[in-house]
């Protein structure tokens, strides 16, 4: 507990420059919510970025961009409204390919879709608070909320220094995240009650540094457990897959250390914050 | 003791089931595993109002005329029937009485503005829905596809998904073609300037299909494509292709009169509002006809399917589209098997070096797991998609955190100096709750996924749900059971 406010400031700098890169970076969002067309082909004989993109512009395309996979195929986005098979016969006039995928989607669903998400996050949040609030006083829920709004906030921060691509998987993936890493800290507190009873008399600040040392060896390994499958899926998944699964490897190591280093120490600064006492 | 046999031949029955079900069964594959094409489009409503509101104008103008109510003008659009008023007239107990579904929405000074009600804007609703989705089935069962999924999603959409099927644009013209075809009498043909000048309320406008001649014609139709027996594909006298139609018994006999009282004149055909051709009748036609236009083969494939599978009750809008190749979603399952295998060989590494031989328990329970999920995927009918394989795999590696937390309990209360019976028995009672807690917020964060409705996302929620549901029930009835049994057979090592 004597390194929380190191803690803090590793946590507090993460969460700082989270908010610059998303001021300055933003995020690379995906389809489900830009709206818009998508579009991946193979070529069967290679054909350079740069003719694709000429091959756009002359066939009267304006909001489009093109890029290259590490699969060897092209990928090529248009705006919402710009026609489809003008761009798909540009493609046609450059070789033969063999189409891998299209999608489509109209600005009133990528519309619903965001309000969606958005909202997905935050009665996640909210159901998950209730919980902790039912399961524990109040102010340990805020710990625990405050902590795990700390690793989503940071999760998001990553892919944008990345620039992922953040679909509605990527959401999903996130919120589960945020269900997992909650757990951690639910462990800990559990422990903490638990030595409140066993070991009255001790002070609340020696219990908590008690209760993590007690709980470290699970929680490492539990994180491990799952950082493994989720470190293979982002290694061999494929690139959607990857997408997905690097919330979960960032999302584990940032949950794990914010619980062990974050969450009850809020709860102790809280208490003493505003109780002005702390209760042994 | 007895609870120790009831607990290994329900585990070991556990194992059979699971394996039963996955082996008898293949599960679902969703569209971005398998390939094909996905529409999400919504019929348009106002449209639909505004025709109904159309239907209702003329027997409202009618009937207001035989009460002797003076009305100057009847004027429908999709907010609904305006109608203007010499003077203050009631019209209320007219309404009421012979035409219940309307309601007064708005009065003003010498108007009053009729709409349908909310109950029967909500009924007209969902019979658009439904017979948009019937209207559907038909042609996509003419194009072969197999195992299609035409689905309601949310209050007023419809959902298509089409396996197998790679061409995005046949598919879109197949089910967007509204498809009403309508024979009506020619009155004049030639500029859009001139014939606008000649406009009657019974008289409509309307543009060939090239948009490049125009053609003055009565509104009501001499027959509609519901009147039709059947449609299919011919030929022309030139042999180009065309499209040949039947006529039912009824109508058959209403044609014949209507042709041979107006033989000379031209006969629009119309389809979608666009006029196809217009051939002059020469005889009396009853019970067939031909449609002939400049026609591919394809397009006249598609026509024949679409005038026998009918039409659609509005025009519909396309929300969302997406043809994924084939090759992607074997690539993806492929690539899901190879990282499902490297997480499992690491996680049971990891978990065989820190447990010794409580690490085979946990190990077995990661398969059960496995197991069970999927056979509670093939039981429900869920589909498998991109996200759910990282769910599933995902869940190997979240469901063993209860082992785990259990064993870790287990070696500390081990170290306290309890024998090992008692710390089996006290490793499991004091993580119960925590067991509790880890899969109630999973599951509430899964369930919330649930609301984005059909696709990928759906997939995710569903193996993560299920995989949760699948975790506590082996962790709760399986985990002490399992660390028993190692101990009566003497191989306890933790």
């Amino acid at each position: 507990m004597r390194f929380r406010y190191y803690a803090y400031g590793v946590s507090l700098l993460l969460l700082g420059l989270s908010v610059l890169l998303l001021f300055w970076k933003g995020l690379n969002l995906g389809l489900d919510f830009t709206g818009g067309t998508l579009m991946e082909v193979r070529f069967e004989k290679k054909v350079p970025l740069g003719d694709v993109r000429k091959a756009m512009e002359t066939a009267g395309l304006r909001a489009f961009q093109v890029q290259d996979t590490a699969q060897g195929t092209v990928i090529v986005r248009l705006k919402v409204d710009e026609p489809r098979d003008k761009a798909l016969n540009a493609l046609k006039s450059l070789g033969n390919y063999q189409l891998l995928r299209v999608e489509t989607i109209g600005g009133i669903v990528s519309k619903e879709l965001r309000n969606k998400a958005l909202w997905a996050i935050i009665t996640a949040l909210l159901g998950i608070l209730l919980y902790l609030a039912y399961r524990f006083e109040p102010i340990w829920g805020l710990g625990a909320i405050l902590a795990l709004a700390h690793d989503v906030f940071i999760v998001v921060g990553a892919y944008s220094l990345t620039q992922f691509e953040v679909g509605l998987d990527v959401i999903a993936s996130l919120l589960i995240v945020a269900g997992y890493s909650v757990t951690d800290t639910v462990v800990v507190f559990d422990r903490i009650r638990e030595n409140l009873r066993l070991r009255k008399g001790t002070d609340f600040e020696s219990l908590i540094n008690i209760s993590i040392n007690q709980t470290l060896s699970r929680t490492l390994m539990t994180s491990l457990t799952t950082l493994v499958v989720s470190f293979a899926l982002f290694v061999l998944g494929g690139p959607a897959l990857s997408n997905v699964m690097f919330a979960f490897v960032v999302g584990v190591v940032v949950g794990t250390l914010s619980s062990i280093f974050v969450a009850s120490a809020l709860v102790l600064d809280i208490k003493r914050f505003f109780l002005k006492e702390v209760p042994a | 003791m007895k609870n120790f046999y009831a607990n290994l031949f329900a585990f070991l029955l556990l194992w059979v089931a699971s394996a039963g079900v996955v082996f008898y069964k293949p599960v679902n594959l969703g569209l971005d595993l398998r390939g094909g094409v996905s529409i999400l489009l919504q019929p348009d409503l106002s449209y639909a109002l505004e025709q109904e509101y159309q239907r209702l104008s003329k027997d409202l103008y009618d009937k207001l005329r035989e009460e002797r109510v003076p009305v100057l003008d009847v004027l429908a659009s999709k907010e609904g029937i305006k109608l203007e008023l010499l003077e203050e007239t009631n019209i209320e107990q007219v309404i009421q009485k012979h035409f219940p579904r309307l309601e007064i929405k708005e009065r003003g000074k010498g108007y009053v503005l009729l709409a349908l009600k909310e109950q029967e804007i909500s009924a007209l609703r969902e019979g658009i829905i439904s017979q948009t989705i019937e209207v559907l089935r038909k042609r996509i069962d003419e194009l072969g596809v197999v195992q299609p999924v035409i689905t309601k999603v949310g209050q007023d959409r419809v959902l298509v998904e089409l396996p197998g099927l790679l061409d995005l644009e046949r598919a879109k013209s197949v089910i967007g073609k509204t498809a009403l075809l309508e024979l009506k009498l020619v009155v004049d043909a030639g500029s859009k300037e001139d014939l606008e000048k000649k406009l009657t309320p019974d008289l409509e406008l309307l543009p060939s299909r090239d948009n490049t001649q125009w053609f003055l014609v009565e509104k009501t139709a001499v027959i509609t494509g519901a009147d039709l027996k059947t449609a299919y594909t011919s030929q022309d006298e030139f042999g180009r292709p065309a499209v040949s139609f039947e006529l039912t018994d009824e109508t058959a006999k209403k044609f014949g009169e209507a042709t041979e009282k107006n033989i000379g004149r031209a006969l629009a055909i119309v389809l979608d509002k666009k006029v196809i051709s217009a051939p002059v009748i020469r005889s009396r036609i009853t019970s067939t006809g031909q449609i002939t236009g400049q026609f591919t083969l394809d397009d006249a494939k598609e026509l024949a399917i679409v005038l026998r599978a009918g039409a659609l009750p509005t025009k519909v809008d396309f929300l969302q589209e997406s043809v994924i190749g084939p090759s992607l979603g074997r690539d993806a399952i492929e690539q899901g098997i190879k990282a499902g295998v490297l997480g499992f060989v690491l996680l049971a590494l990891l978990l065989l070096f820190r447990y010794k031989t409580a690490g085979i328990t946990a190990n077995l329970s990661i398969i059960l797991n496995a197991l069970m999920l999927w056979a509670g995927m093939v039981l429900l009918g869920a589909t498998l998609t991109l996200p759910g394989i990282a769910g599933i795999i995902l869940n190997m590696g979240i469901a063993v955190d209860s082992n785990v937390l259990i064993f870790e309990r287990v070696k500390e209360e081990l170290r306290l100096g309890n024998s090992i019976r008692k710390a089996i028995e006290l490793g499991y009672r004091r993580t119960l709750s925590a067991v509790f807690d880890t899969h109630i917020t999973l599951l509430v964060a899964a369930l919330i996924l649930f609301q984005f409705g059909s696709g990928p996302v759906k997939g995710f929620a569903t193996t993560l749900t299920l995989g949760t549901i699948a975790s506590f029930l082996s962790n709760v009835y399986f985990a002490k059971f399992l660390l028993e049994l190692l101990y009566k057979l003497k191989a306890f090592r933790i």
